[in-house]
């Protein structure tokens, strides 16, 4: 069974690959936007978001979706946003690449970085959308 | 030399672009339907405090008709805001898409939190607290609740994702009725 897309594009930010500077549980989490204790540190949540239909036929073929949300520490918006066009940079486009044992066919960018303003605590937020076509290796 | 007349030649031009425009009426209503009706999923979706949010939600057409959200009921202090806002978008809407040839529709929010609403997975699942307790206030001069505790996040996107097949459902209907 494949797992779900958040987790696969976490694991291959996380990859030192990347060269973006992420680690799990640190500064990167999936689904659950961090709050308590992350204060300080510029944050990046990689969330399961809906997607379109799996194309038909016996064999599998999704397309879902997930958003990347990037919140800074306070008032460091050009930091945030570098971050989340790193990331940007990083994912769309990708194809051909498998992630724990699935093939991620494609992955693109869904419209422009979103900027979602400052929260409470004067935080900027963003987020970017891809769209990803992925199958069973077998 | 061997010679035809081909005789009727205009007439047969003119049937064939009366057909058309035909066709082309036909797409372009079934495309408004379409999108009323991904609008009219998306609505009810959307995270529910003062109604502000559901009240903006328009589709305007590239040849300038507002079909959705022509002329919307606001709550509240900031009605004002809301109203010069939506006006603002909804001209803005416009000059972008009439450089294309082709027809199209634009449907989406005013609001000017709408993006921000749409894109945190937390809309409408708040519970009426923050991530670290602290209750939230009602927004600015409203009687209404503090928070949303019905609709969420993505609500536009995954109506139409959704509803794509139903989308292309329409238009062909509309098409075929028209023919």
């Amino acid at each position: 069974m494949m797992n779900s897309p958040s987790k696969d594009i976490k694991d291959l930010l996380e990859d030192s690959g990347s060269g973006i500077d992420l680690v799990y549980a640190e500064n990167l989490f999936c689904n659950l936007v961090p709050d308590v204790g992350v204060d300080n540190i510029l944050t990046v949540t990689v969330l399961d978001s809906p997607g379109d239909s799996p194309y038909p036929g016996t064999a599998v073929y999704d397309r879902p979706g997930i958003m990347v949300y990037v919140r800074g520490v306070a008032n460091g918006y050009t930091a945030a946003y570098e971050m989340a066009a790193d990331i940007s940079t990083y994912l769309h486009n990708k194809h051909n690449e498998t992630i724990n044992s699935t093939r991620y066919i494609s992955i693109f960018r869904v419209g422009d970085i979103n900027w979602l303003g400052f929260d409470e605590n004067q935080r900027p937020m963003f987020s970017i959308n891809f769209a990803i076509q992925r199958t069973t290796t077998a | 030399m061997a010679t035809e007349t081909v005789i009727g030649l205009d007439q047969v031009v003119r049937s064939l672009n009366k057909e058309i425009s035909k066709i082309d009426g036909a797409s372009r209503a079934g495309l408004i339907k379409g999108g009323a009706m991904f609008l009219g999923k998306a609505v009810p979706e959307a995270p529910l405090v003062t109604g502000n949010l559901r009240a903006s939600g328009f589709l305007k057409t590239s040849t300038g008709e507002v079909t959705r959200g022509n002329n919307p009921k606001w709550k509240g202090e900031v009605s004002d805001e809301m109203e010069i806002r939506h006006k603002e978008v909804l001209g803005r809407v416009e000059p972008k898409r009439a450089s294309l040839d082709s027809f199209s529709l634009t449907l989406g929010f005013s609001a000017v939190y709408a993006l921000s609403v749409h894109e945190n997975p937390r809309s409408g699942k708040t519970g009426g607290v923050s991530p670290k307790g602290r209750p939230y206030k009602p927004p600015k001069g409203s009687t209404a609740s503090a928070f949303a505790t019905r609709g969420g996040w993505k609500f536009l996107e995954r109506a139409i994702k959704e509803n794509t097949k139903k989308f292309l459902d329409i238009v062909i209907s509309s098409v075929k009725k028209g023919i």
